[in-house]
């Protein structure tokens, strides 16, 4: 047992239960390759395509994105020594690490999450709903259902100006509520 | 004391720049913590999704080529069954898609680890994680493009999204047999407890920094808690608010679609979350006429329905208006995750079976005379027959169907997905029940 773990990296149950899920992708790959699928380049191309498009595409380019607010807003890329929080606070305490003068900091309202909050949810919807929005499902969709994709745009436009207004109206809410409260101290 | 493992292969131990390297991640609010709650959320909607997937699969005619495994003959009620259960898989698929995406944010430094394979185990493990990721990813782009009818891909999409869930599937079990002891580990070594802080008190996860001594503990080499924390600009209650809400407005919208009636405009970007209108033929249609290749001159005076069986009947639609009607509300309800309640009015269908010639239990093949699509025909088995509700409508609402609707005569029957419902029909060929 201890040699199968040294030359393995895990136990039995892990080999046992890898290879149940290759099978099932063995199953999977025959289906696709006698054309039970209809085009297996086709099927190829999408699933590792969405790997690709997700994981090296759309998570850099909203990370990357994300990064301009962050940086009007006066987000520093990485704390200095020793303001250095390294823990969610483990039983022992063996790790806890407060820093300097944390408990004094006056509690500042940034505008960076109500800007970033409907962005991002006005952001997938268009992610999700495209085809219907930007008019690229119209053939399919007017020939089956016999309704036009036409308006599709203009709600999500009114969503994401509904989404903008409602944040920015918490944001001055926010704002009024922590000067007050400052102003009383 | 001895090596736990077998040494790596001969990679370069310090990691090459950009991701790969630990300190390129700076969100203090990865963690196994953040990783395991999220997944927590994400679980329930994918089971729910699952099974009620492989359901609408029992659903659909059972025996098309290429599918099997189901044993069991669809039940004929309750007459919402499919509304139900189809309902349930597009509203949470939708709502599973944000905690998705968040999921895969949260795990992302894994995917540069270094290096990147430390032993055999390892190495089939990030195979598998392909087969999730990937599956996941196809699972839910594709039915997402699909209720939207865009169909942009040249595959055949009921096959492709089902063998596709299965990659999925299997990957994810996988996974979860993987990860059980560190979700476990950090439900017990914090609880909820990071639900509490504000932004203010966001403390970052311990990174394992000696990499043994991790491994020992954890069982893995190295988590995705930051090495190099950046300061917190949300806390993670504010993120798992921010994703929690969205999955629910993306639920509501869907759930509206298939609720209907007063509820449905509130399915803003849903594909069915208007009304069409508010004539007895102004609801929801699942394929017009045009697109079925139907048109006025094929459904003229002319038009029989002919009943095959151990008699041959044709009957003109004026005829079959003389026979005992009945009427009842039933749904349409579509694979794409909508549903349209409406009240039918035809003849039953254990009626015509009778006048087929067929006293006992009897089943029928339904075929329309339309010249274009696909499900054009559909066998409807005894339990189906003999169910009082299942009709040949010949109006709805009052009025005479619509061309769109199916007009002369279309099939209505509980409990069936949409497109079962055969609309223009020509041929309803009875026979006694033969084996499955």
């Amino acid at each position: 047992m201890k040699r199968f773990r040294y030359e393995y990296g895990a136990g039995p149950l892990h080999l046992v239960g890898s290879i149940a899920t290759f099978a099932v992708a063995g199953y999977v790959a025959l289906r696709v390759v006698d054309g039970s699928v209809g085009a297996p380049i086709g099927f190829l191309v999408w699933f590792v395509g969405a790997i690709f498009l997700h994981d090296f595409v759309l998570l850099p380019l909203y990370s990357l994105l994300d990064r301009l607010p962050r940086r009007a807003a006066g987000v520093r890329r990485s704390l200095p020594d020793d303001e250095r929080r390294l823990v969610l606070g483990r039983r022992e305490g063996k790790w806890l690490v407060e820093p300097a003068g944390a408990s004094v900091r006056p509690r500042r309202v940034s505008w960076l999450n109500h800007l970033r909050f409907p962005v991002m949810v006005s952001a997938l919807l268009m992610l999700l709903f495209f085809p219907l929005i930007l008019g690229l499902a119209e053939e399919d969709y007017s020939m089956v259902s016999g309704q036009s994709t036409d308006g599709f745009l203009e709600r999500w436009a009114l969503i994401t100006a509904v989404l903008l207004v409602v944040s920015a109206a918490i944001y001055v809410v926010r704002r009024v509520r922590a000067g007050a409260a400052g102003r009383e101290r | 004391m001895p090596a736990a493992r077998r040494p790596p292969l001969p990679i370069p131990e310090n990691p090459p720049p950009g991701p790969f390297r630990r300190e390129f991640f700076a969100s203090p609010l990865r963690g196994p913590w953040l990783t395991s709650i999220i997944g927590s959320s994400l679980l329930p909607l994918i089971v729910i999704c699952a099974v009620t997937g492989f359901l609408s699969h029992a659903a659909y005619d059972p025996r098309p080529a290429g599918f099997s495994l189901y044993f069991f003959n669809w039940p004929s009620g309750p007459t919402y069954l499919y509304s139900v259960t189809q309902g349930l898989h597009v509203i949470t698929g939708l709502a599973a898609i944000p905690i998705l995406l968040a999921k895969l944010w949260s795990v992302i430094p894994k995917l540069f680890e270094w290096p990147p394979v430390l032993s055999v185990a390892h190495g089939l493990e990030r195979l598998a994680l392909a087969m999730l990721v990937g599956g996941a990813l196809f699972v839910f782009f594709t039915g997402v493009l699909n209720i939207q009818v865009y169909y942009a891909w040249s595959f055949s999409f009921i096959p492709a999204h089902y063998y596709g869930s299965f990659v999925f599937l299997a990957g994810l079990a996988l996974h979860l047999g993987v990860k059980a002891p560190v979700i476990f580990r950090a439900y017990r070594e914090h609880g909820l407890a990071p639900l509490h802080q504000r932004l203010d008190s966001t403390l970052a996860e311990s990174p394992e920094s000696d990499r043994m001594a991790a491994e020992a503990k954890t069982g893995e080499e190295t988590t995705t808690a930051p090495v190099a924390p950046g300061p917190p600009t949300v806390s993670r209650r504010g993120l798992l608010g921010l994703v929690g809400a969205t999955s629910l407005g993306l639920a509501v919208m869907a759930a509206a679609q298939v609720i209907g009636g007063p509820l449905r405009p509130l399915g803003l970007l849903v594909p069915r979350g208007r009304s069409v209108g508010s004539g007895p033929n102004d609801f929801q249609i699942n394929k017009t006429a045009a697109a079925a290749g139907v048109g006025p001159a094929d459904v003229g005076g002319d038009w029989r329905l002919v009943l095959e069986g151990p008699r041959r009947v044709e009957l003109s639609r004026d005829e079959l208006m003389a026979m005992p009607q009945a009427t009842h509300r039933l749904p349409i309800a579509c694979v794409e995750g909508w549903t349209t309640v409406q009240s039918w009015t035809g003849v039953p269908i254990r009626d015509l079976a009778r006048m087929a010639g067929i006293e006992g239990p009897a089943q029928v093949l339904v075929e329309s005379f339309q010249k274009t699509g696909g499900f054009t025909s559909t066998t409807l088995s005894p339990n189906k027959v003999a169910n009082p509700r299942a009709l040949l409508a010949l109006r709805v609402n009052g009025a005479d169907l619509s061309l769109d609707h199916g007009f002369p005569a279309r099939i209505i029957v509980p409990a069936l997905p949409g497109v079962r419902n055969i609309k223009w029909v020509g041929n309803m060929a009875f026979s006694a029940p033969t084996e499955a």
